[in-house]
């Protein structure tokens, strides 16, 4: 009982810490899933329904940013970015990357669910004379949304988890490093 | 800058309480979650097709 009030005693004490850092994990992974569910539409649909070059270049990239572990991502959209005149702080570059990775993973469930529909639906809308677009929003969008409901929420429950790996104050010598990197660049 | 588990592991290095405020850390993320999980329940429910 005496370790149990010492405890509640020291959250008391490290309540604002907590909250700041609570905050900030929110903020980080709401404002990624967000962007990341926007861009994911996209890449869903370029898979699915774009012409070959685009599938290939959409592909490529879904491909290369699955494939990547998230940290090297954060790390490039710090570094990287800055040498070619894009100069993030911490928070956007975290928010960046993890938009990114997003958007791959939801721009895969996407497609699985559009290519999921029967193919007859689209057929049937055509017949009726819709245009993609109506046929798109109306008939295809609100089925697939249903079948990608629960991948996405796994998706977005794994990036509330992902934020850890973005840049910090424990990162101080990597910023030095990187003004001397873009420095030397130029 | 320093998001939840950071923090805590700031927490931790000053009071040594390690197991206890993992176990914060994690029922705040649990809390995250379970918001998002209701969250797409909702929208589940929203576009359902009525029976």
């Amino acid at each position: 009982m005496n370790e149990f009030s010492a405890f509640l005693d020291q959250v008391w004490l490290a309540r604002f810490v907590i909250l700041r850092g609570l905050g900030l994990t929110v903020s980080i992974s709401l404002l990624a899933i967000a962007l990341g569910s926007v861009l994911g539409v996209l890449v869903g649909l370029a898979l699915t329904y774009g012409n070959r070059p685009l599938r290939f270049v959409v592909r490529a990239y879904t491909d290369f940013i699955r494939g990547t572990p998230v940290l090297v991502l954060v790390l490039a959209s710090f570094y990287i970015l800055s040498t070619i005149g894009i100069e993030l702080n911490a928070f956007q570059a975290g928010v960046f990357a993890l938009a990114v990775f997003c958007s791959s993973h939801v721009g895969e469930i996407v497609r699985g669910a559009l290519q999921a529909i029967p193919a007859g639906q689209t057929e049937a809308a055509k017949a009726i004379g819709l245009t993609f677009r109506q046929t798109f929003t109306s008939v295809l969008w609100p089925q697939a949304l249903r079948q990608m409901l629960p991948t996405w929420v796994n998706t977005a429950a794994e990036m509330v988890k992902r934020p850890r790996f973005c840049p910090s104050s424990a990162w101080p010598s990597f910023c030095s490093a990187r003004r001397r990197s873009s420095r030397a660049i130029s | 800058m320093a998001e939840l588990l950071l923090r805590t592991q700031e927490i931790i290095s000053r009071n040594f309480m390690s197991l206890e405020f993992y176990f914060l850390a994690g029922l705040l993320y649990f809390a995250i979650n379970y918001a998002i999980e209701r969250f797409g329940k909702y929208v589940e429910r929203k576009v359902s097709v009525p029976s």
